[in-house]
């Protein structure tokens, strides 16, 4: 190489290394390298989609009853803040490229933030499930589980044949569907009263109605995916106070912004797992 | 605040800054490699995902049988789109990094779908029951199903 590499050749902000020859090259390897971790990150989450999908396709009916578990609207604002921390993060690229220190700075503290706020909605989704001892494999509470829905299902038989007729608002207490005593009629003997209860209304995380075998496979998957999930974002949090350190030290400006850059697409991809995850796990039927 | 950068379609190439041995060069507005994405296409593609974010939740809503998942999926897709191709700049990089993802995408879609059509197979030999530590439980409370 003709290059004279006593000074890396442009001064040291580019920080060019002896091993390429321009800058340009540099930055392409470096992101050439991130895509093929990202590759790699794909596959890695991709063993357990496959997991998940083998699964619903055997037990389709554990899916459409252990989801009710899951609050709707924590996922949905889980999605929302992701999507806000993508764009806070490919912001703080932007304000690395064009050289503006300040808002780099508070750009990572957001997307930060942002992370930290999906770790908090988390964390009160995990409580509500242990709480209700929807642990996976082993530590599932089928006893826990089975007992109350024997009582419930007993209250709702007593509530219906106290009176034939509930009124809708009584129905909807117990939460029992009114149509299979609509179908039998008033006058008949009812034997055997179907409890069809539906309790996914954004979700106050219980499970009711006549459970399917092997509840605890979907929990199992559940904190499998979302567990590594959330062990990626905060992965990803550690990777923002460490870009936060070196902003503060002036390492990233418009010759040198790499580091930002990749980190960013690490981000984006924790994102792009959860827009998959979020109907996969909270969205079913 | 923010300063908005005029930053044309420079691709990955290169401005021709002249640089003397030894000289510092000055920070500038303009990146030394790569291209500033415009904050109308960042702001738009977010305003975009939160759209689509709000159709799939208000799809689940309704009852479209196996539909449901087929939207869901597809939408999602959409979205990963979006983001894959603006967030992480797919649109103006070389074209070999999207090539690296989109093969992520494609083995594991071939390891998802030989596995489904294995599951297709083996289907009649499998026990939908409970499984042995559920039925252990059962047996311990006295209970039968």
């Amino acid at each position: 190489m003709s290059h004279d590499h006593s000074d890396n050749g442009h001064g040291d902000a580019t920080k060019l290394q002896h091993h390429f020859d321009n800058v340009q090259q540099q930055f392409s390897a470096s992101k050439l390298g991130m895509w093929l971790f990202l590759a790699q990150e794909v596959l890695f989450f991709g063993g357990l989609f496959c997991a998940y999908a083998v699964y619903r396709a055997i037990y389709p009916e554990v899916y459409r009853y252990a989801h009710q578990a899951l609050n709707k609207n924590m996922g949905a604002l889980n999605t929302v803040i992701l999507l806000v921390s993508s764009l806070t993060m490919a912001l703080a690229v932007r304000s690395a490229q064009t050289n503006n220190q300040k808002w780099l700075l508070r750009y990572l503290i957001l997307t930060f933030l942002c992370a930290g706020g999906f770790m908090v909605v988390k964390f009160f989704e995990y409580s509500e499930k242990l709480h209700h001892g929807y642990f996976f494999a082993e530590k599932f509470d089928y006893q826990g589980l089975d007992h109350r829905l024997a009582e419930e299902a007993k209250l709702a038989h007593a509530a219906a044949l106290e009176s034939r007729e509930l009124s809708i608002d009584q129905a909807a207490e117990l939460e029992v569907s009114t149509i299979g005593m609509a179908a039998k009629g008033p006058g008949g003997v009812m034997e055997e009263l179907e409890v069809d209860v539906h309790g996914a209304h954004g979700g106050h995380g219980e499970l009711h109605g006549p459970r399917p075998p092997n509840v605890h496979i979907f929990f199992g998957l559940y904190f499998a995916l979302t567990g590594l999930h959330g062990i990626h974002v905060l992965g990803g949090m550690v990777m923002l106070v460490w870009l936060y350190i070196g902003a503060v030290k002036g390492r990233f400006t418009s010759e040198y912004f790499t580091p930002v850059d990749l980190g960013g697409l690490y981000w984006h991809l924790v994102d792009l797992i959860w827009i998959y995850l979020f109907p996969l796990l909270y969205l079913i039927g | 605040m923010i300063e908005e950068t005029n930053s044309g379609s420079h691709g990955e190439g290169l401005a021709a800054t002249p640089v003397t041995p030894g000289s510092v060069i000055m920070a500038s507005s303009h990146p030394r490699v790569g291209h500033v994405v415009s904050l109308k296409i960042l702001f738009g593609v977010l305003i975009a995902l939160l759209v689509l974010t709000w159709v799939t939740v208000a799809v689940s809503w309704f009852d479209l049988g196996n539909l449901n998942i087929v939207v869901a999926i597809a939408i999602a897709c959409v979205k990963a789109t979006l983001v894959a191709l603006f967030f992480m700049h797919l649109f103006w990089d070389k074209r070999f990094n999207a090539f690296v993802f989109v093969s992520s995408l494609l083995f594991m879609s071939i390891f998802i779908g030989l596995s489904m059509m294995d599951k297709v197979e083996y289907d009649p030999t499998l026990d939908k029951g409970d499984g042995p530590r559920v039925l252990e439980l059962k047996e311990a409370q006295g209970t039968s199903k």
